[in-house]
């Protein structure tokens, strides 16, 4: 390996990106603009749900128990039905999420102290709101009915109200929301994006570059070169490993400052795990790039490989535990699973090094397998 | 135009249509990524992605050690939590959520049957690692709901005899059990059309102009249009095949989902979808001067297109601003017609305004990439 080799091949690849301008904004642009959008957007929070009621006993309690769901801030009350044949077009038709309906003689049962029963109609489709919704209408329901009870028996056996709560709900479970105490589900998602737009966005720079030589035959003058495996690979892997740095270090700026995510961790050790989850990155991207022949075979490998398991395995939107054996087993195959690890452990765990080190060491094994691929892979007599 | 020019016109597309096939399935990449996108990939998005609670690794301290808490341990199971083992000091919980290994700890106080027999109230800790939260929230309300369900099986206080109580029966219309899958592989065909319908086209004229062979077609006796077509309507045809054959055999065969409504007017609007998504691909092109700033362009409106598409963010939890984006994304009114037509059984008359959107916003797309298109050459 000689150094002025290295850096004579970095300095010509450095150059074509900046010179192709538009290329170059792209390389520094898109990332950040995607990260933007995305941060901006994504949410899973749900607030204003669109419920309507059906009303079927219309007493004081019922309208009382309706109120609970009308001046929540969880829902957006779309009003009281008529009938039931109108249930049908609002859920099917999207107009609402959750039909609230209260039998005939709700009060009348409740007074005798029975149990009633109410029905919530959601549409079951698209799963992650409906469970939300049904949450938030359990979640209302149950402190309704321990209201009600709690009242009753508070009257009934001439107690406090809280001696009352105690003999009705003699275990209560308190929950503690660790890491993220607001429940915001942008400070889970926000550092995930991140990862995901480092995963395809300079990769598929890196794959899209030599492919192009490639098609273009200008890559024969590297075979004609005296340049060595190990020379070519690091001298195309430099720039656009440090274009890939300098974008996390970009959108790391755009997580905290923008979008006000906490970064409780140690910035040392998350600065070092990031330029190793680039340097994989960026090696996959040539990996792409020897194999593949067109560029349009290359862009649509790096998307299949890179930004779909990103997405959908690497635990950001899908929780780890969630997924089946399969799944698991595919999302520890990826590295964006342990950048996402440690992305989540120095974002809003606050935990360094002796706790994240063997996520940073299979990125460290992730890129020196990767790297010795990219070496071994790369031939000067392509079969053609 | 008389009938011969007709004539003529349409074997011109279909000759330049016919090169188009031919490059298609010439390539091996392509054509073995086209399958596995309209196959196993479909599958495993499907079967193995899940934003639901499962299997949430769990561990407990128990400071009382009596059959009381064990009982309640032992009802945090699947399929929404699996008990992975007791733990001995507080200092240990924390271990286990700081490094990732568990998700939930519960902490159950000494006396705690103690506290049940003489009818004294106790409280049950339970630590969420939030990180994502809406699987938290779930868990605390699954928690919420194990912990009634052990209130209510305890020797019932006669004090509280014969109170009010309201329970409340939820129903999911169209998906009972709340399964995944449907709708990840519609929505997972709908991902894959956009992919191929955007790029393949949009990377077709990119390097037709990198290698200067665009000159070539038009200097010969085609319109602008017609170049266009044919590398929309070979793909649009691929892609509809594709579909079909998802939709059949790995959808309804190998999935076992049922397929309600009409069938064909979903294929139509697949075709309609596809058309849409070449037509944003071609406005990339027109845009751009080689292939490497098609393949980022498009990756500046993809993920996008793919995340705001009301499956991830419920189109009334986005941000304002965002909302008119998402009500003029091909994929969000294409998603909402594939979920009503073959998995709710919607009539298509309560879906036109889906249908309608995506016949303008896909017309007006591709009458802009046309212009843009033209206008480059003259």
């Amino acid at each position: 390996m000689k150094l002025h080799r290295i850096t004579t091949l970095a300095l010509k690849e450095s150059r074509e990106i900046v010179r192709d301008r538009l290329f170059f904004t792209l390389a520094l642009v898109v990332p950040a603009s995607l990260m933007l959008a995305l941060g901006y957007g994504l949410t899973t929070d749900m607030e204003d749900v669109p419920i309507a009621i059906l009303d079927y006993d219309r007493t004081p309690m019922s309208r009382e128990y309706a109120h609970q769901f009308i001046a929540s801030h969880y829902f957006n009350f779309h009003g009281y039905l008529e009938r039931e044949a109108q249930i049908d077009s609002l859920i099917a038709g999207r107009r609402v999420r959750a039909v609230l309906v209260i039998p005939p003689r709700f009060q009348r049962d409740l007074l005798r102290g029975r149990t009633v029963a109410v029905q919530s109609i959601a549409s079951g489709t698209i799963v992650q709101p409906a469970e939300t919704v049904g949450g938030y209408v359990e979640g209302t329901t149950a402190a309704f009915s321990q209201k009600l009870a709690t009242r009753h028996v508070a009257r009934r056996e001439a107690v406090s109200p809280r001696a009352a709560e105690g003999i009705l709900a003699p275990v209560r479970l308190q929950v503690r929301f660790f890491y993220n105490e607001p429940l915001d589900s942008r400070w889970g998602i926000v550092p995930g994006v991140m990862m995901i737009v480092l995963m395809f966005s300079l990769p598929l720079l890196t794959a899209v570059s030599i492919v192009r030589e490639k098609e273009t035959g200008s890559i024969d003058n590297v075979y004609a070169s005296t340049l060595t495996p190990a020379e070519f690979v690091a001298g195309k892997l430099i720039p656009y490993w440090t274009l890939a740095v300098v974008n996390g270090l970009l959108l790391w700026g755009i997580v905290t400052l923008l979008y006000g995510v906490p970064f409780r961790g140690d910035p040392w050790a998350f600065l070092a795990s990031m330029m190793l989850f680039c340097l994989c990155t960026t090696a996959l991207g040539l990996i792409v790039s020897l194999l593949v022949r067109t560029q349009i075979a290359a862009i649509l490998v790096m998307i299949v490989l890179t930004l779909i398991p990103a997405v959908l395995f690497s635990g950001v939107f899908v929780p780890l535990d969630s997924l089946g054996a399969a799944g698991r087993f595919q999302s520890r195959l990826l590295p964006a699973t342990y950048f996402n690890l440690i992305a989540q452990a120095s974002f809003l765990k606050g935990v360094g090094v002796e706790t994240i080190w063997p996520d940073m060491a299979m990125l460290a094994v992730y890129a020196t397998v990767l790297l010795a691929i990219a070496w071994w892979r790369f031939t000067k007599r392509p079969r053609r | 135009m008389t009938f011969q020019a007709t004539g003529d016109y349409l074997r011109q597309l279909a000759m330049l249509s016919r090169k188009e096939f031919l490059q298609f399935f010439r390539d091996p990449v392509l054509v073995i990524f086209l399958i596995y996108a309209f196959t196993l990939s479909i599958i495993a998005s499907s079967t193995v992605v899940s934003t639901q609670l499962r299997n949430a690794t769990t561990v407990y301290i128990d400071r009382d050690r009596t059959g009381a808490s064990r009982e309640l341990v032992h009802r945090f199971r699947e399929p929404h939590f699996r008990v992975e083992r007791r733990l001995d000091a507080d200092r240990e919980a924390v271990q286990w959520l700081d490094s990732g290994q568990a998700m939930v700890v519960l902490d159950i106080p000494s006396g705690f049957q103690e506290a049940l027999r003489r009818r004294r109230p106790t409280d049950v800790q339970m630590l969420i690692d939030a990180s994502n939260s809406h699987v938290a929230f779930m868990g605390a309300s699954y928690g919420e709901r194990i912990l009634r369900r052990f209130a209510d099986d305890l020797d019932p206080d006669p004090r509280a005899e014969r109170a009010p109580r309201v329970e409340l029966r939820q129903r999911f219309w169209f998906n009972p059990n709340l399964r995944d899958e449907p709708f990840r592989a519609l929505e997972q065909i709908a991902r894959m059309t956009l992919l191929f319908s955007m790029l393949l086209p949009a990377t077709a004229m990119a390097r037709e102009r990198e290698r200067g062979t665009v000159q070539q077609l038009l200097v010969s006796p085609l319109t602008p249009v017609q170049i266009m077509l044919s590398k929309v309507l070979p793909m649009t045809c691929i892609i509809l095949g594709a579909t079909t054959v998802a939709l059949f055999v790995v959808v309804r065969g190998a999935l076992g989902i049922a397929l309600h409504g009409n069938v064909l007017l979903y294929l139509a609007l697949s075709g309609v979808f596809a058309v849409n998504a070449s037509g944003i691909g071609l406005l990339i092109a027109s845009f751009s001067r080689n292939l490497a700033q098609v393949g980022f362009l498009s990756l500046l409106v993809m993920p996008p297109m793919n995340l705001f598409a009301g499956t991830i963010t419920p189109l009334e939890s986005m941000p304002l601003l965002l909302r008119p984006l998402v009500l003029i994304s091909p994929m969000y009114h294409y998603l909402q017609v594939s979920f009503g037509l073959l998995l709710e059984g919607t009539p298509p008359r309560m879906l036109w305004d889906s249908i309608l959107a995506m016949v303008f916003i896909g017309g007006g797309l591709f009458a802009l990439g046309a212009w843009r298109f033209r206008r480059q050459f003259t």
